[in-house]
Formats: structure tokens, sequence, C-alpha cells
């Protein structure tokens, strides 16, 4: 066993979808994930998840050495209201990833069925940070950093 | 210049107890500290994150590449009930490790404030799965691969 304990590593971050072509799409063409494998499955998985007639489809993607698991369920019905969480609502807030081109990048966002919160940009002395939100409401974070100089 | 994202900056997360949860994401998920976020910092955060003020701190822990941030706020107060979201909730609804021994894990993390589901275990050919939860409510899943 190591300092970091009985860890051995990080798998993945999983994301339940409304859509799974409409966040394909997001995840890919707006956020740059590429697509790693994907799984289809069904009731083994009911006592882990607590859920009765647990079927779903996931898709795994990657990038920057991230790995993130997109899921959609044919059975049970999804919940959740597809709204932006409050920030200082307990448990997982927001996904945050720098950009270079934030015009191109929130576009790409709005194109993909996700939206941008463009009166919470702020501007300091770390760039421009705002937040956005997948199509089913999870807040992403998009942040221009400010050159440096020289 | 790239017309997507450059990098992942970070995943971030909302605290109670700034101690008690620093703590398990060091010593339980093996995170260290990378750099912490002071009040007093130039940006008007307030605007981003949609409150009228704001007291906050935060942290930045890396592992083998990844990065979150924790995050407490005294104004205004944390919300939330600290149970785990159902599975069929939309959004982001677990991170998941890989462990070598599950039961050392399992013994840890409620050692450190978290909690486990027993009732969630479950193995298959892919190997032993189980949900905990971080002092939060975070679904953590366990996965120990079958041995080789």
């Amino acid at each position: 066993m190591t300092s970091q304990g009985p860890v051995t590593h990080f798998a993945h971050v999983a994301i339940l979808v409304s859509d799974m072509e409409v966040s394909e799409k997001f995840y890919k063409d707006a956020l740059g994930f590429e697509f790693d494998h994907g799984v289809t499955g069904g009731e083994m998985w009911g006592k882990l998840t607590e859920l009765e007639n647990f079927k779903y489809r996931a898709n795994f993607y990657q990038r920057d050495g991230v790995m993130i698991e997109l899921f959609e369920l044919e059975s049970p019905e999804v919940t959740g209201s597809k709204e932006r969480r409050p920030m200082n609502q307990l448990g997982f807030t927001h996904l945050s990833l720098v950009v270079n081109d934030l015009d191109e990048v929130l576009k790409r966002i709005e194109a993909s069925g996700g939206r941008a919160y463009r009166h919470t940009m702020v501007e300091s002395s770390f760039g421009e940070i705002l937040f956005c939100t997948d199509p089913d409401g999870v807040r992403i974070e998009i942040w221009r950093k400010a050159v440096q100089p020289a | 210049m790239s017309i997507q994202p450059t990098k992942i900056s970070h995943l971030g997360i909302c605290v109670s107890d700034w101690d008690r949860s620093l703590r398990f994401y060091t010593e339980v998920l093996g995170f260290e500290i990378d750099h912490f976020a002071v009040q007093d910092i130039d940006a008007p955060f307030e605007k981003l994150v949609e409150f009228e003020e704001m007291k906050w701190r935060g942290v930045i822990l890396a592992r083998q590449g990844f990065i979150i941030e924790l995050m407490h706020y005294e104004i205004p107060a944390c919300i939330g009930d600290g149970e785990r979201r159902p599975m069929n909730k939309l959004g982001i609804t677990h991170f998941s490790f890989h462990v070598d021994d599950i039961d050392a894990m399992i013994d840890r993390i409620v050692e450190y404030g978290g909690k486990v589901h027993p009732q969630t275990r479950m193995s298959g050919k892919h190997g032993q799965f189980v949900f905990c939860t971080d002092p939060d409510g975070i679904r953590l899943e366990l996965w120990q691969k079958p041995a080789a």
C-alpha cells in the first residue's frame, strides 16, 4: 500500500444524460472529448445503483487524461430539472475548462445544446471566467487565462 | 488558436466541513494539495457564482493529473442534505476509483467520515463494485478488478 492509501488510480467521472446523441455532440464538438468505448448493460447493475429494472447505455470519452462516462437510461426514467445547481449546494458543482478562443467556444456550446450565462462573466487578473451548462444543466466553467507578461 | 477548450482545468466540489473533507480527499483518496485559493483575490466571484455576497475558501488538489477544487462557503451557507443522489438523477452522478483492496478502502472511508452502502456491493466478471459516499454524500464507486 502506498502513502496515497488504498486507491490505485482514478477511473472516471460519470454524468447521466437525457439524450446521448445531444450530449455526445456537446462533449465532443464543444468541449473536445474523444470517444473511447461504449457499453450497454442491464440488470446486473441494479444492485449497485439501487434502481430496479436498470437498463443503460454508456459511452466513455477522454481528454487530457481525464475519462468521463456519459450514460443514458432506458429504464427507470430519469429525474432532475436540467437547471444549474446553486454553487453553494453540497457535492459536485462544476467542470472547469481552459480555452483560448472564448467566443468560438461559447458559440459551439450554444450550437450543441448547452447554454452560456454571459451575465456571470468576470474579468480579473486570472483572466475571463463564466459559467455555461451542458444540455442537462451540469455547470461548465469556461476560463480564458490572462495573457502572462513575457 | 484552438477553437475547443485547450485543457481540462478541474472538477469543483462543495463541502460542508472544510477540515473533514480536506482530510478525506488527501488521506483516503490520495489527492495532494496543489494550492489554496484565498478570499481576497481581485476577481468579483460573486458575479460568477450568482451570489450577492460571498465568503468562501477553496483548495486545488491533484492526483495523477486529475484536479479537483474543494470549496466551502460561509456566506451564503452551504445547502443540501448530504444524502447520495439517486443514480437516475440527471447530471454528475459519481466518481469512480480503482482499488487493490476494496475492504481496506471501505474501512478507511468510514474512518474518515464517509459511508459505505453495503447493500450495493456486487461482483461480476469485471470484478467487485460498491458505492460509498464522501462526507457530503458524493457517490464514490470502488472497483476492484479480478486478480489476474
